[in-house]
């Protein structure tokens, strides 16, 4: 197997891809919506900062004498006079705080033609919390606001331990891992149309004189994973120069930690996953009659791979269940249930081990039958391959 | 004598419970035009992609220019599928450019050889169109170009002439033999008969997976030929000494000789007989189309030359 044949098919296979229109349109139009979005986001949290000033309250229980983190709320000494400023239009509502506040928590919103947004209304909830809690010293305060946030999970098996920080780390390892997934998924289905094209074409019979099916597959799927890569580290700046922006405007942001051994997990899992995903895609493409065929295909394709989301509302109740830990060593899924359940619960290290185990069996034997099933069906224009068909071209002469 | 440019020995290859090939066996010479011929489904194909190594033979032994075809280098080799095979939605040039680069070509080379070519078969003006938009014709002719641009030992060329007019069939043609003047091997596989014996030296005839005939496309010739001979002329024909009959077809006369009679004999008669004008005086050899539907056919059982043939099995 030459090198230098593969990078002239990785080469062919970026050019032309990252020409076609529909590529153009997925990798430019989807950050262009995701900017829209972004900015509608901050554009609501700049009003929402702005709403501050026309928000009033009247405490009738003490419990804001503090002002503690006042915003900019405007304070009234009796509703009368609240009513008064609201109607005359230079506030759009007011909270009323009970006498008995500390008791019952009750808090009346007096507003005129439109209730005040959302945000300013979770403005306010944090300043009456930081209030609430103005007695205390400021360290025990901050700590109270911010909830637990600093939990050593330890396994009972011992070995591995964790520190969870909240709902942020739960989301960004299943964001790591959907984010790795759709990648390799978008590198698939590219690879798959590739394959499929090339047998329609008459092609493929050509570059086989040419190229071993090795140079070719490995060809293919480094110029797909080119354009893959391509699309989403486009899309990865355009997310992270976002969430920057936003962060600077807002706080949503605070308290992310990068999950360094996930990523480090995720880096050892990719690798055998891509070789995997790789060789099922030629051998479906191989297979199947033409590209219609094969794209019916990619929806079960991708279910494989993916599988874990549909499951994942039962990490709340369930993260450690019989069809977790089986879709975490299941070769397929395997990357995608780690960086699920990685947030939610401590994974053991035989399953982390035995997972990588399978995943790396799985993808040898897959980079072994490709290029035979290859060999044999790529020439059988407009027909399938029987399952006979597969299994001899798998026996036969390499 | 020159090492062979292919051997095929015994070749066998079956998919599932298909013989495709079941025992083919020639060789090919460099300088010369092989015809590989024989019916649809008679393991042509199959036969040329073992020679390629894109299938391995389960069993016979092929030697592609001295070694087998997984160490010999593929960038020696040419080869033109019966199906076009060129990405449709690309430049041609960009299509033929980057099939040279895959056969060792570097990017400047392949450009600079591919300019001639593209003249040479009118293709030029084409350059920049995408292959979808061009004529049948002109996908065949870039088809040769890509086959022969890196300027290969071993041309491989299954129906060269197909979806092409008088004048481009010419041209390729012409193309084909300068390249065997150059001392190249083609083998060519097609079923238009005339084109063989117009082109090739030797053939081989393959039916049912297994070679059925083999040798000089003159010899052959000879072999099938009738015991008879055509003439064309004036005067009367009949009554010829070791002559069985004579029958007028198509404006010729044609003499059905006594067995084991000399045409020279015939020749020598017929110039002694008073009021012949002879015009035309030859054996009756058999076109190829006639010989390949006798094999084929089982009209006739064939002559094995050369020692590669094998006996034609119907079972």
């Amino acid at each position: 197997m030459t090198m230098r044949k593969s990078v002239l098919i990785a080469r062919q296979e970026y050019r032309k891809n990252v020409r076609r229109r529909s590529f153009l349109l997925a990798t430019f139009g989807l950050p262009v919506l995701m900017l829209a979005m972004m900015g509608v986001s901050i554009l609501s949290s700049l009003q929402s900062a702005g709403d501050v000033e026309s928000l009033g309250y009247v405490d009738r229980s003490g419990v804001l004498a503090t002002r503690a983190d006042d915003p900019g709320f405007r304070a009234f000494a009796t509703e009368e006079e609240a009513t008064a400023v609201l109607e005359a239009g230079e506030i759009k509502g007011f909270y009323v705080l009970a006498p008995d506040y500390d008791r019952s928590g009750q808090v009346e919103l007096v507003y005129g033609e439109r209730q005040p947004s959302a945000g300013v209304q979770d403005r306010f909830d944090e300043f009456l919390r930081a209030n609430l809690v103005g007695s205390l010293a400021p360290e025990v305060a901050g700590r109270v606001l911010a909830g637990p946030e600093d939990i050593v999970v330890r396994a009972v098996e011992g070995g591995r331990e964790e520190r969870s920080a909240g709902v942020i780390d739960l989301i960004l390892p299943f964001a790591l891992g959907l984010f790795i997934s759709f990648a390799l998924m978008t590198s698939a289905n590219y690879l798959l149309r590739a394959v499929t094209d090339e047998k329609e074409n008459r092609t493929i019979e050509i570059v086989t004189t040419s190229v071993s099916p090795k140079e070719f597959i490995a060809g293919k799927a480094a110029g797909l994973v080119g354009v893959a890569l391509t699309q989403v580290i486009l899309w990865a700046v355009v997310i992270v120069a976002g969430l920057s922006l936003v962060a600077a405007f807002t706080d949503v942001m605070g308290g992310l930690k990068i999950p360094w051994s996930l990523v480090g997990v995720l880096a050892a899992f990719f690798v055998p996953l891509f070789i995997l995903a790789v060789d099922l895609v030629v051998i479906l493409g191989v297979v199947v009659a033409d590209s219609r065929q094969g794209q019916q295909l990619v929806g079960a394709l991708n279910v494989l791979f993916l599988l874990p989301l549909f499951f994942s509302p039962l990490l709340g109740s369930n993260p450690d269940g019989p069809l977790m830990v089986f879709l975490t060593l299941f070769p397929t899924t395997s990357l995608l249930a780690i960086a699920i359940r990685w947030g939610a619960t401590l994974i053991p290290l035989w399953q982390l081990v035995t997972s990588w185990v399978i995943l790396i069996l799985c993808a040898g034997i897959g980079f072994w039958a490709a290029p035979r099933v290859f060999r044999q069906g790529m020439l059988r224009y407009g027909k399938r391959m029987s399952l006979r068909g597969f299994f001899d071209a798998v026996r036969a002469r390499g | 004598m020159s090492m062979p440019s292919v051997v095929a020995e015994h070749l066998g290859k079956s998919f599932g419970e298909t013989k495709a090939v079941r025992d083919v066996s020639f060789e090919v010479q460099p300088g010369e035009v092989f015809g590989l011929l024989g019916p649809n489904g008679a393991g042509k194909t199959t036969t040329i992609r073992m020679m390629l190594d894109i299938f391995k033979p389960d069993s016979g032994r092929v030697e592609i220019l001295g070694s087998s075809p997984d160490k010999v280098s593929k960038d020696r080799i040419g080869y033109l599928p019966e199906d076009r095979g060129l990405y449709k939605d690309i430049a041609l040039e960009q299509v033929l450019l980057f099939l040279a680069t895959l056969k060792g070509l570097s990017d400047a080379e392949a450009k600079n050889r591919l300019e001639p070519w593209l003249e040479r078969v009118d293709l030029y003006e084409h350059r920049h169109k995408k292959v979808q938009e061009l004529s049948k014709g002109m996908q065949q002719k870039a088809q040769v170009v890509a086959t022969l641009l890196h300027e290969p030992d071993l041309i491989i060329v299954d129906e060269p002439f197909a979806g092409l007019d008088p004048v481009n069939t010419r041209l390729i043609k012409d193309i084909i033999q300068e390249q065997v003047a150059a001392g190249r091997s083609v083998i060519m596989s097609t079923h238009q008969m005339y084109q063989v014996q117009a082109l090739c030296d030797r053939i081989v005839l393959i039916d049912r997976g297994r070679t059925v005939l083999y040798g000089r496309v003159d010899e052959i010739r000879r072999d099938f030929a009738a015991n008879a001979v055509v003439v064309e002329g004036e005067g009367d024909f009949s009554g010829l000494p070791q002559v069985l009959e004579a029958r007028e077809e198509d404006g010729a006369w044609r003499l059905s000789l006594e067995g084991g009679a000399d045409p020279q004999e015939v020749l020598r008669a017929l110039a002694a007989r008073p009021g012949v004008k002879l015009e035309r005086f030859e054996r009756a050899e058999p076109s190829l189309d006639d010989i390949f539907i006798t094999v084929v056919a089982g009209v006739k059982r064939p002559v094995a030359r050369d020692g590669g043939a094998a006996p034609r099995d119907d079972a």
